[in-house]
């Protein structure tokens, strides 16, 4: 069982906001999942296998990421169907996925990341049994709008009990 | 001396912010290329002179780690200093990007300062 502290979790997705985005999002809740999350618009997934295998997928409306492209290249929020949207949704899933599975592959565990696939609109399919274990982060972008982080884990996530840092906006986590 | 600096990244937006990063630095830089993949990359290797190469890991075609090591296969290519940007920052992996070749490494996310950090370590 791999675990994870819920402020790393934190840590690591405000992390990319705040260095690639200059903003720092609110992060609202940790949860596990029992269904798969629904694309809000725009989703990023990333696999990963090996050692740890599962899949990280990071889904938000085209208008928040339009307005994230723009912030990531630091220009107005670009066209909502712009090419350079599904670049920036790819990397940003990729740099989260990324830093989950740093947190998840301890030790040296090791397991490779996919390129990232962006979808828009519709569904998306996984190629991961049901049993897989299922957490979903929700978070809000400044200007209130959603945005949604899902692990799905062939490995069960587990959660510490370290709470977070004073100032972070959450509330308690399933286990 | 300026120095030609060539970015290989998959994403656009990636190449655009090292881009920008890159000139938020004192490095004396002359040109930037950029390449999608490393393929492209070699190819952008064999018709210019280049000093310094940021590369990710994750690409299609030719990945990083493959690049690197077409790189260092290259006798004429000795003198080129590598810098891995990339989101595969296990120990394992960096690790590997250096036995291939890699001079450096930097795990995203990054600032502007941690790029400034490897690169002017790099060019003293």
């Amino acid at each position: 069982m791999a675990t994870v502290t819920a402020p790393d979790l934190y840590r690591a997705v405000s992390g990319i906001f705040q260095s690639m985005l200059g903003v720092q999002p609110h992060l609202h809740a940790l949860a596990r999942a029992h269904a798969p999350l629904v694309n809000q618009g725009i989703a990023a997934i990333v696999g990963y296998g090996g050692e740890r295998e599962g899949s990280v997928i990071f889904s938000c409306t085209t208008d928040l990421a339009a307005k994230l492209a723009g912030l990531m290249l630091m220009e107005e929020p670009l066209p909502q169907e712009d090419d350079a949207v599904d670049d920036a949704m790819g990397e940003i899933g990729n740099m989260i996925a990324g830093s989950i599975k740093s947190l998840v592959c301890v030790g040296k565990t090791e397991a490779q990341l996919t390129l990232p696939v962006v979808v828009r609109q519709g569904g998306y399919h996984l190629p991961h049994p049901s049993s897989y274990d299922r957490w979903r982060l929700t978070c809000t972008h400044a200007d209130g709008l959603p945005f949604y982080v899902e692990m799905v884990s062939r490995e069960p996530l587990a959660w510490g009990d370290e709470r977070p840092a004073a100032g972070a906006t959450i509330f308690p986590l399933g286990r | 001396m300026a120095i030609n600096v060539l970015i290989v990244d998959d994403s656009s937006t990636m190449r655009k912010i090292v881009q920008r990063n890159l000139k938020q630095t004192r490095l004396d830089i002359a040109e930037i290329f950029q390449a999608g993949d490393g393929q492209e990359g070699l190819a952008v290797l064999q018709a210019q002179q280049v000093h310094l190469i940021l590369s990710d890991w994750n690409m299609p075609n030719l990945d990083g780690l493959g690049f690197v090591q077409a790189v260092r296969a290259n006798t004429a290519w000795d003198h080129i200093q590598i810098v891995m940007i990339t989101t595969e920052g296990g120990e394992a992996k960096v690790q590997e990007a250096i036995g291939a070749g890699a001079n450096g490494y930097v795990k995203k996310p990054f600032t502007a300062d941690d790029l400034e950090a490897q690169l002017t370590s790099r060019a003293a």
